[in-house]
């Protein structure tokens, strides 16, 4: 998942690897890829081994003449496709959490809880090769899959996850003073301020996630106790937009069209439901609305707008993002 | 590393900083040289008490020099926003009953103290907050103002008597919100936000080799480098005969490693490389449109002049000054002293050695006030050098394994004509993300790219932010919000078939 140094860089798939199975933005996949295996989906069936020396990025077709494309992991792509064992934070609030703490590579910052991981692979990708994030779950479970998911992304040398209630205990002492950032997703993040407070390097960064307003509000009452300075609170989302190419017909053509229809009504001619390339009301000739006639003189179809709507399924509200710098002394 | 994180955390003598006044009330940067100084209050003050500070540090004026003083704490602060940014109306929801401005008047006999027994405190050195005490002390009306009233007096006072200031680091994140407040155009309307996603989009980490297009001051060259630590590379395109300035990057306090990370380079010298590897055969493809104009040797689509439409939204004049010129590598250094949108004059008295380096960005308050106190002084002739040139070697590399990454922040430019142009220089499987304050031609890029499937996973995103005061019976969003951050197209190239 991780870019590797230039001259280690490695373009075709090999055994072992994962990679992303593209059909469409909203079905998606991660599989390792095993010579021996196939995959079977709606586009058909493909065997692994065909796969293996292709370039990352190419198109395979299955035995039924389908065809997806198979994409190198980027945290974004596992964040799409990784198996939802607790509610996740997604890009928006995940990229900017990562530039607020400004992480950068050699930061080192521990988060709770683990959750799925989503989050924690893209810390993981901001503070590469050189920095760690600790991690940790009171879910033993959770934390264990976690640090599957970990491995199987190369995430190994990185990522550090441990099983420990952080809001009764938290974070261990080992980090004390050491800490550029803490992140918190815990349902009483308050409970974990006071221990934040100690593992946080001077003006080293906070953030808190928090999906209610009252967590936010007992949060930054625990913040302010413990001499927090710069305590900031952003929502932020994402709106995307679909674009589609679509004709729209002036007004004018379909009151041409009229008009000639009436006309040719009254020498009942052509009937008026059958749809035909009418002479314009002027007497020229005219093509159907959506063709324009090329220098060459062929008949092609015009260009029509291209038009961007909002996708109607969007997340109204995710959480509140709370942020904090550790006291400079 | 131990160097890198160092001067992350410490200002160190020849380090820019981003110095904060009264929580917000103003941002400046200034580069911290021994001589260096800065307009505090009515006083000009030597900057060096600033060195070797840890960010985050506090100080205040005190007999005409700065003193280190503890961090206000947002306690305090909290309480002052909040009295300051009543919720509509100014109903104050635990305001004192029967307590409201009716009986106020103002006849200039409140204050009890004079002039000469203000100037005797000061001469006695007693800090600033003793004399706002002192002045609080000394109103009669004081005690019967609303706690909204109170508070601004209590600031108006600090301000005068008191004011304070924080040092930070100046991070891409701190330096696009000052940008985004003061002058906006220069950063094509991005919001810091907007950089972010951008970066994740982008896939950006270490070892990455990004390709960045950036008329947006350096603000994406910037965070790129930031996000990347001095590993991998980032080769920032330009299309003029004359790169865009990257003012922003030279504000970082970037290590050499860091810093010997960034390229420049014309789009031509890409694309003749890449029609010199393809000629090769080595690399076979070409977008079914783009490939005329790659091949070309000039500034392909990109003339300046058929681009300059969109004049209203203030994009106009980023890259006018460009000139053809035949040597890159020194107009790189020089296109600092151009493109700032704030007036900048001379330091008085200082010498040679300049007293601080950049701009100063006055910052919108919370009721939309703008302190428009400039004092920028000249550049430092040493100012960190940023963008070298690529040689051959590294040309032939990036042509053949292609970047791993493309962010463009180009305003003026057609999306889909610079797109077409970079798309074939990605290497497969790698994203891209395409800024545009307008929706529009961003609708028309995907369109193309979707026809021409050369990408999967195509979207237009709208990033949304929004800043909230959280205080007891206090919550509610800000009043003054950037209602818009820009459009990103992204998506992953796909290897061509
Ligand atoms: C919403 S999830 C975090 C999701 C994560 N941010 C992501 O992006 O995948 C919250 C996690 O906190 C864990 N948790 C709750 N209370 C905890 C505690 N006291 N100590 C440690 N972890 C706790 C839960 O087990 C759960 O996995």
């Amino acid at each position: 998942m991780l870019a590797r140094p230039v001259e280690e860089r490695r373009e075709t798939i090999q055994e072992g690897d994962v990679v992303i199975v593209y059909e469409r933005h909203d079905r998606m996949k991660a599989v390792s890829v095993r010579s021996g295996e196939e995959l079977s989906n709606r586009y058909g069936i493909f065997r692994h081994a065909d796969w293996i020396g292709n370039p990352f990025g190419c198109k395979v077709s299955g035995k039924a003449g389908g065809f997806v494309h198979l994409l190198a992991p980027t945290p974004e792509l596992w964040t799409c496709v990784l198996s939802h064992r607790t509610q996740i934070l997604y890009i928006a609030d995940i990229s900017f959490v990562i530039s607020y703490l400004e992480l950068r590579p050699g930061s080192l910052v521990a988060e709770s809880g683990t959750g799925s991981g989503s989050l924690t692979t893209s810390l993981a990708r901001s503070v590469a090769p050189t920095g760690h994030v600790y991690t940790f779950d009171f879910h033993e479970q959770r934390a264990n899959s976690a640090r599957q998911d970990f491995v199987k992304n190369g995430l190994e040398g990185i990522v550090m996850v441990d099983v420990r209630d952080v809001q009764g205990l938290g974070f261990p002492d080992t980090l004390n003073g050491k800490l550029d950032a803490v992140f918190l997703d815990l349902p009483q993040p308050w409970l974990a301020i006071p221990s934040a407070v100690k593992v946080l390097r001077c003006n080293g960064a906070l953030c808190s996630f928090s999906p209610c307003i009252e967590q936010v509000q007992r949060s930054c009452e625990a913040l302010r106790k413990h001499k927090f300075t710069d305590i900031r609170i952003f929502e932020v989302l994402m709106r995307t937009y679909e674009v589609r190419e679509e004709h729209l017909k002036p007004v004018q053509q379909e009151v041409t069209r009229q008009e000639t229809l009436e006309a040719s009504e009254d020498k009942l001619s052509s009937p008026p439901h059958k749809k035909v390339c009418l002479k314009g009301g002027t007497g020229q000739a005219s093509e159907c609305p959506d063709t324009v006639r090329t220098c060459e003189g062929l008949i092609r179809k015009k260009p029509g707008f291209r038009m961007a709507k909002p996708v109607p399924e969007t997340r109204g509200h995710t959480g509140y993002l709370t942020f904090a710098l550790a006291y400079t002394s | 590393m131990e160097e890198e994180s160092e001067l992350q955390q410490v200002a160190r003598l020849g380090s820019n900083v981003l110095v904060d006044f009264n929580n917000g009330d103003r941002l400046t940067f200034a580069r911290l040289l021994p001589s260096a100084s800065l307009k505090v209050g009515n006083s000009m003050c030597s900057l060096a008490p600033l060195i070797n500070a840890p960010y985050g540090s506090a100080f205040e004026l005190q007999r005409g020099s700065l003193v280190q003083i503890p961090p206000p704490l947002p306690a305090d602060l909290a309480e002052a926003q909040a009295a300051l940014n009543p919720p509509a109306d100014s109903m104050l929801c635990d305001e004192p009953r029967g307590r409201d401005n009716r009986s106020l008047v103002d006849d200039n006999t409140a204050q009890k103290l004079s002039a000469q027994d203000i100037d005797r405190m000061r001469t006695d050195c007693a800090s600033g907050k003793d004399i706002v005490d002192a002045l609080i002390a000394n109103s009669s009306t004081f005690h019967n103002k609303t706690a909204y009233s109170q508070e601004k007096y209590k600031k108006k006072k600090q301000k005068k008597y008191a004011p304070f200031l924080v040092i930070r680091r100046p991070s891409t994140r701190r330096i696009c919100e000052a940008y985004a407040v003061k002058c906006p155009p220069k950063i094509g309307f991005m919001r810091m936000d907007t950089v972010a996603l951008m970066l994740s989009l982008g896939n950006v980490g270490a070892h990455a080799e990004v390709l960045v297009m950036d008329m947006v001051s350096g603000l994406l060259t910037a965070a790129v480098v930031e996000r990347m630590g001095g590993f991998g590379s980032i080769c920032s395109v330009h299309c003029a005969a004359k790169p865009p300035p990257l003012d922003i990057v030279g504000l970082l306090n970037l290590t050499p490693s860091m810093a010997n990370r960034v390229f420049r380079v014309s789009i031509s010298e890409l694309t003749s490389a890449l029609a010199r590897d393809d000629a090769c055969g080595l690399l076979k493809e070409s977008p079914h449109t783009g490939s005329a104009q790659a091949t070309t040797d000039t500034g392909v689509c990109l003339d300046d002049d058929n681009n300059k439409n969109g004049s209203e939204n203030g994009t106009e004049g980023l890259n006018k000054n460009a000139k053809p010129s035949a040597d890159d590598d020194l107009n790189i250094h020089k296109e600092a002293e151009q493109a700032m949108c704030i007036d900048t004059k001379q330091t008085s008295g200082g010498d040679i050695e300049v007293a601080t380096q950049g701009e100063e960005l006055p910052v919108a308050k919370e009721d939309g006030r703008v302190e428009q106190n400039v004092s920028a002084k000249k550049r430092n002739s040493n100012a960190a050098r940023y963008g070298r040139k690529p040689d051959s070697e590294d040309l032939s590399h990036w042509v053949k394994h292609g970047f791993t990454g493309l962010l463009m922040g180009a305003p003026e430019y057609e999306p889909w004509s610079v797109t077409q142009i970079l798309l074939p220089l990605l290497s497969p499987s790698s994203p891209f993300a395409i800024y545009h304050q307008y929706l529009q031609p961003l609708a028309d890029c995907m369109h193309e790219l979707q026809v021409s499937r050369m990408a999967v996973a195509l979207e237009i995103v709208e990033p949304w932010l929004r800043e909230y005061q959280v205080l007891p019976s206090r919550t509610h969003p800000h009043m003054q919000m950037n209602a818009t951050g820009g459009y990103i197209l992204t998506g992953i190239k796909i290897a061509p078939n």
